[in-house]
């Protein structure tokens, strides 16, 4: 597709990358063929040792022999997340400048899970040096900075993997590909949330209060979009792949309400999106209140999905017949002298029937990270990207950077055509 | 009793419909607390702990049931037989390993009833009275008294889709057309019920899930095995107690086998679905 027909596509709502993207086309990058990849170890570096950094290279520790993956860089500013690093990766070169960790010469990729505001320089570098880049979501904190990763990664070529991790997960896959085969009819509504209850604080030193912002980044707009960056934006991702469109436009609201204690970022926030064929999505977050949990629910004219839950629903589904006494009353309230159908040998107890949906998987035991960890490393190892991934996750972010503005700006706000790839 | 209980009573003031239901309510708690094996409390459960180690006294309630179950037990040739709980339980476990009870002492034969000091007492450990072959059509008996004192002239219960009682006539027709339908195959027969009770006994039996599923927990009268055969066994007549018995008693006894039952039980009706 010309970059000229690229824009024609998108400039009508439809996302280039969903038409690549089919979740077929992601089972198959999952599925197992148990090759051997001893002989061809994918070296990575990671760049932010913090918590979502180890949780990766714990991951990838689990499965780095099996699928050939070598953690042979460790880097973070920050020497407590450094040790712990080091403690995942004992052979692994330290760093507290990611500068010099790019200039190792057996380096094939970096992952990147530092602090949002790093993310897009940190990128950029690895991309210009010839590095591929695993890079946490949301992909920056700015909507220029997302925008100069993305033509970064199309002016080098090279891999450029944002953590969506929902692209991965086995549910979602199965989700989608009914969502894109109609089996729930015309989707004209998604809601999502994610609520939790807890002041997002991480303990910083007594004795280093200068660490409070560098430490806590998530809660000061200099680092962070807060909810919108760190929660929304996984489930923007999720609402357009659903779709197979980008929104028209998108308002929304936020406010600190409870956690006043010095934050910056917003404490609950709200969305509505909406796309070209006239669907709405509405979203929600919050830290004050985790009743409802998170989820996201594609609903169409046929039926409805609860992604994180596993759930699929009928609007119609096939139910045993329902008791004959309720039958009985529907004729007697119609004046119909019918057949009671009822009577059989059950002396089991009974009970009504209650529709719960079914499943999308059988098991539900992974979100995606480890496969989208195996995704990047097979990716890498054979110098090709996964068709329209990218696309994906570029635009999730570009969308949430568009909350964010309509958020602070209380504007309605559609996305400028120059940040089109 | 373990199982659902419906009622319809067409055009009934709400108030008298309410007030029905508590009273309904009421009497399902009182002979629960009687029959019910499941409430260790219950009197039966009493009974079932204690009467194999000494005579036990029982309530004039308990006193005429025993009575009942002893006369039915003899009038079906054994063919109705409610002391079988614990061979029923074994089954339920899958833990008995025998397919016959020939040979077994226990069962009502292992009853001994004095009805002059209502006393009962069990010759050995692994007799028990088992309700669920005649409890739902016990309890209809004192619901259908409740609803007639109270001049209810028209009424359908189903308890626990397997006992069936209708007082009077449909408000539409001449009589209660009930369809009972086969689980497996589905095949379909019809009764009209004027004032009378239908019970169904068989294996199989539907699940929450709408799928039927097969329990064996018969036993032939003829000798001593488990029933495994497929067919329901259906009855109607006057009385909910005496359906539900007739019902047990004809599907152990198979459809061959019933023409001495139809004789003694003239005024019920037999049938068999396949």
């Amino acid at each position: 597709m010309t970059g000229t027909n690229r824009r024609e596509f998108l400039k009508n709502g439809l996302l280039v990358g969903s038409a690549l993207l089919a979740p077929v086309s992601l089972m198959n990058v999952l599925a197992t063929d148990n090759k051997s990849f001893k002989n061809n170890t994918v070296r990575l570096g990671v760049v932010g040792t913090g918590s979502r950094g180890t949780y990766l290279m714990e991951l990838i520790n689990s499965v780095s022999e099996q699928e050939g993956i070598e953690i042979v860089a460790v880097c973070d500013i920050y020497e407590p997340n450094l040790n712990l690093g080091k403690g995942l990766a004992p052979k692994a070169k330290a760093f507290t400048d990611y500068r010099k960790m790019l200039e190792m010469k057996d380096l094939d990729a970096i992952l990147v899970a530092t602090s949002l505001h790093q993310h897009a320089h940190i990128t950029i570098d690895a991309l210009d040096g010839g590095l591929h880049v695993f890079c946490e979501k949301a992909m920056a904190r700015t909507l220029e900075d997302t925008h100069a990763m993305a033509l970064a990664h199309l002016r080098t070529g090279k891999i450029l993997h944002i953590g969506h991790q929902r692209l991965f997960d086995p549910k979602y896959l199965e989700g989608m590909k009914r969502i894109h085969d109609g089996v729930l009819g015309q989707v004209t509504q998604i809601r999502a949330y994610w609520h939790r209850n807890n002041d997002w604080r991480r303990p910083v030193p007594e004795d280093k209060p200068e660490l409070e912002r560098h430490i806590n980044w998530r809660l000061y707009k200099e680092y962070s979009c807060g909810l919108v960056t760190e929660l929304a934006s996984h489930q923007i991702q999720v609402a357009n792949w659903a779709k197979k469109a980008l929104p028209v436009d998108v308002r929304g609201t936020g406010s600190i309400s409870f956690w006043k204690e010095g934050r910056e970022v917003h404490d609950n926030i709200a969305l509505i999106y909406t796309y070209a064929d006239g669907t709405q999505f509405i979203y929600d977050s919050m830290v004050q209140n985790k009743k409802y949990g998170f989820e996201e629910q594609i609903m169409g004219h046929l039926g409805t999905i609860e992604f994180e839950t596993n759930r699929f629903f009928l609007e119609d589904p096939v139910l045993p017949k329902p008791a004959g006494i309720a039958q009985l009353i529907g004729n007697l309230e119609s004046n119909i002298f019918g057949k009671v159908p009822i009577g059989s040998s059950s002396w089991a107890p009974e009970v009504a029937s209650q529709y719960k949906g079914e499943p999308l998987v059988p098991v539900d035991k992974t979100d995606g990270t480890l496969e989208q960890m195996i995704g990047f490393a097979r990716s890498v190892r054979e110098g090709k990207a996964i068709d329209g991934l990218f696309e994906q996750c570029y635009y999730g972010s570009v969308w949430t950077m568009l909350s964010q503005e309509a958020i602070e700006t209380g504007k309605v706000i559609s996305m400028p055509e120059n940040i089109i790839i | 009793m373990g199982t659902r209980f419906n009622m319809v009573i067409p055009g009934i003031e709400s108030f008298i419909g309410e007030k029905l239901v508590m009273q309904i309510n009421l009497i399902l708690e009182r002979e629960e607390q009687l029959l019910s094996c499941y409430k260790p409390h219950s009197e039966i459960s009493k009974i079932n702990r204690l009467a194999a180690i000494e005579p036990v006294v029982v309530s004039d309630q308990m006193a005429e049931i025993i009575s009942l179950l002893d006369d039915y037990w003899k009038r079906t040739n054994g063919a109705f037989d409610a002391g079988l709980l614990n061979y029923n339980l074994l089954l339920k476990k899958n833990t008995f390993t025998g397919n016959k009870i020939t040979d077994e002492i226990f069962g009502w034969k292992s009853v001994v009833w004095n009805p002059r000091e209502n006393t009962i007492s069990f010759q050995n450990g692994a007799t028990g009275i088992d309700t669920g072959g005649f409890g739902k059509g016990w309890v209809l008996e004192k619901i259908i008294k409740l609803l007639k004192d109270n001049n209810i002239k028209s009424a359908f219960i189903s308890f626990g889709e397997s006992s069936i009682t209708a007082i009077g006539t449909h408000p539409l027709g001449d009589f209660w057309p009930v369809t009972i339908a086969h689980p497996v195959s589905e095949k379909e027969m019809e009764i009209e019920l004027v004032d009378a009770s239908v019970s169904i006994s068989g294996l199989m039996v539907k699940t929450t899930d709408g799928k039927a599923d097969y329990v064996p927990h018969i036993i032939s009268a003829k000798n001593g095995v488990v029933v495994k055969q497929n067919n329901l066994a259906i009855v109607k007549c006057n009385s909910p107690f005496e359906a539900e018995i007739l019902s047990t008693a004809a599907f152990s006894l198979g459809e061959t086998g019933i023409d001495e039952l139809k004789q003694q039980f003239s005024n019920a009706a037999f049938y068999f679905l396949k």
